[in-house]
């Protein structure tokens, strides 16, 4: 068994009083109630307690990436990573991860982790995540073609960590005459897999296709997230029939969110508005 | 008046269609809550045209071909469909989402219609005036934020929708996203195109409607060559449905002119 310390940097300083008199904690919750002094402090705390995380014995430390949400403070989450590569030796750092359908051009993120490779000499885990509900609307992201999205990002970044470059990669949302990384991964033939996930039924079979294989994390919080759509049947089918698989086939569980009480069911109800992207 | 339900076959895909009555053919073009049931409005219009409802392919009871990925898609669709159908002289109504489809219809080709009217349409942007956002509403509130007259709203919800029901909902919902989500509910590329419609066009807007602000009706008027605007108070995103009468009424006057 490994043992991952892993963190959201919430932003705890929130006032809840105000915030609960918002739709959500995410996408919505006014900007204004955020606070760069304090906000400075807890990016100081919580890079702090990742990085004892390895002094406590920890085999790696955990970022994410979620968007405008007092929820988590990592929109950028590879930032957080290279601040951790030189304040550790040992750990292995896994971004649980980066959302792939959401960017116009995936190579950015095969560079920056081929990057935080070769800065951490090895260290780094490769999460690749559609994203949830909230983050189709921060982006302008339209979640119809997140698995379309996030197929092909998955695929050119591969392939422009392991095939020679230049050459060319036509797909129907990427299409690049020239990937040629620079610089290529430090770790042999690419940094390792993970693929987080709420469960989604496609996104399980995905990752456990033969081709890939991929260590798949359940977060915990998909429970809340289907029953609080208990008018959505679809979402149940793919509960159902999603929960044996993920669980057999996972060697990892997220669990232990940190999440402030009174933000979590604020958090869902935004989710359940996202349903589109069945996460 | 009973509608007719067939199936028609463009292409690859099959397409539900609803139709009713007889005489000139008014094609009715559905919003993104597809085609649930029959309305009051259908019936009014029937008592003197032949009019047709298809389900948009993605929508309802219509297939849902992979390669259908833009407005500008749907809309290409739509010429092979009337082509197919062997339609010509057509009124075209579409309301919201089909409002838009109408338009990126008649800018590639108006050859086979006759006339447009537009029931608060979507598809171009006025700048600052963000529409409504029910991508991001609860599913009770994008309900009631369609109505003016809540009763409309009550009622719809008084009845637990069945499986089936639910499934349409939701295949719905997936197409009204591919079409609608990003930019919101319009295409960058229509507005400057909208002077090729040159037809008579009737635009009809409600007053109090909380998804396409009524800001949104002015620019309508101004873009299209030849077009009159009805501004209805008390009146929410679905016209048609709200004051099917009064909408009905001005359509047949409308009609009755554009048709000479």
């Amino acid at each position: 068994m490994k043992l991952v310390s892993f963190h959201l940097m919430p932003y705890r300083p929130l006032d809840l009083e105000q915030a609960a008199k918002h739709r959500s904690a995410w996408v919505v919750l006014p900007n204004r109630l955020y606070d760069p002094v304090k906000g400075a402090e807890e990016y100081a705390r919580h890079i702090d307690a990742l990085v004892y995380a390895e002094a406590l014995g920890f085999d790696a430390i955990g970022v994410n990436e979620h968007h405008q949400t007092a929820y988590g403070l990592m929109p950028a989450p590879n930032l957080i990573a290279s601040a951790l590569i030189q304040r550790t030796s040992r750990v292995q750092i896994a971004i649980l991860g980066r959302a792939l359908p959401l960017v116009n051009n995936p190579i950015y993120i095969a560079e920056e982790f081929a990057m935080l490779d070769n800065l951490s000499k090895g260290r780094i885990i490769a999460g690749f995540v559609r994203g949830i509900g909230s983050e189709y609307h921060s982006s302008g992201t339209n979640p119809y073609f997140s698995h379309e999205r996030f197929h092909e990002a998955h695929d050119l970044i591969v392939r422009a960590w392991t095939e020679p470059g230049p050459f060319p990669f036509h797909g129907d949302h990427f299409s690049l005459q020239y990937v040629n990384l620079w610089p290529r991964p430090y770790q042999s033939p690419h940094p390792p897999i993970w693929i987080p996930s709420q469960g989604s039924s496609e996104t399980v079979a995905w990752a456990s296709h033969p081709d890939r294989k991929y260590p798949f994390l359940v977060t915990f919080s998909s429970g809340d997230l289907v029953t609080s759509a208990p008018e959505n049947t679809a979402m149940r089918r793919h509960r159902s029939s999603s929960a044996g698989p993920a669980r057999s086939m996972s060697p990892t569980r997220m669990s232990g969110h940190a999440r402030r009480r009174g933000t979590r069911s604020r958090h869902c109800s935004t989710i359940s508005c996202g349903r589109l992207s069945r996460c | 008046m009973p509608a007719q339900t067939t199936e028609l076959r463009v292409r690859d895909v099959r397409i539900k269609l609803h139709r009713a009555g007889s005489g000139p053919t008014v094609l009715f073009l559905h919003g993104a809550g597809g085609v649930p049931q029959w309305l009051p409005f259908f019936d009014l219009l029937a008592e003197d045209y032949e009019l047709l409802v298809p389900e948009h392919p993605g929508f309802g009871g219509s297939d849902d071909p992979p390669w259908i990925r833009s407005m500008p898609d749907l809309a290409m669709f739509y010429l092979d469909l009337v082509e197919e159908a062997g339609l010509d002289g057509i009124h075209v109504i579409g309301n919201s989402l089909g409002g838009w489809l109408a338009a990126e219809i008649l800018i590639r080709d108006r050859a086979r219609f006759k006339s447009l009217v537009q029931l608060a349409p979507a598809g171009i942007r006025v700048k600052g005036v963000p529409c409504g956002d029910n991508f991001i509403w609860g599913p009770e509130e994008a309900l009631r934020n369609l109505y003016y007259d809540q009763s409309f709203a009550d009622r719809i919800l008084a009845v637990k929708p069945s499986d089936e029901q639910m499934d349409v909902m939701l295949k719905n919902r997936f197409t009204v996203a591919k079409f609608g989500w990003q930019p919101r509910w319009y295409n960058p590329d229509l507005e400057k195109w909208l002077h090729r419609i040159k037809l008579p066009a009737l635009v009809i807007w409600g007053g109090d409607d909380k998804i396409m602000p009524r800001e949104y009706a002015g620019l309508w008027r101004e873009r299209l060559p030849d077009a009159r605007l009805i501004l209805l108070p008390e009146c929410g995103h679905l016209p048609h449905v709200e004051h099917a009468e009064t909408v009905a009424r001005h359509v047949h006057d409308f009609l009755k002119g554009a048709a000479r």
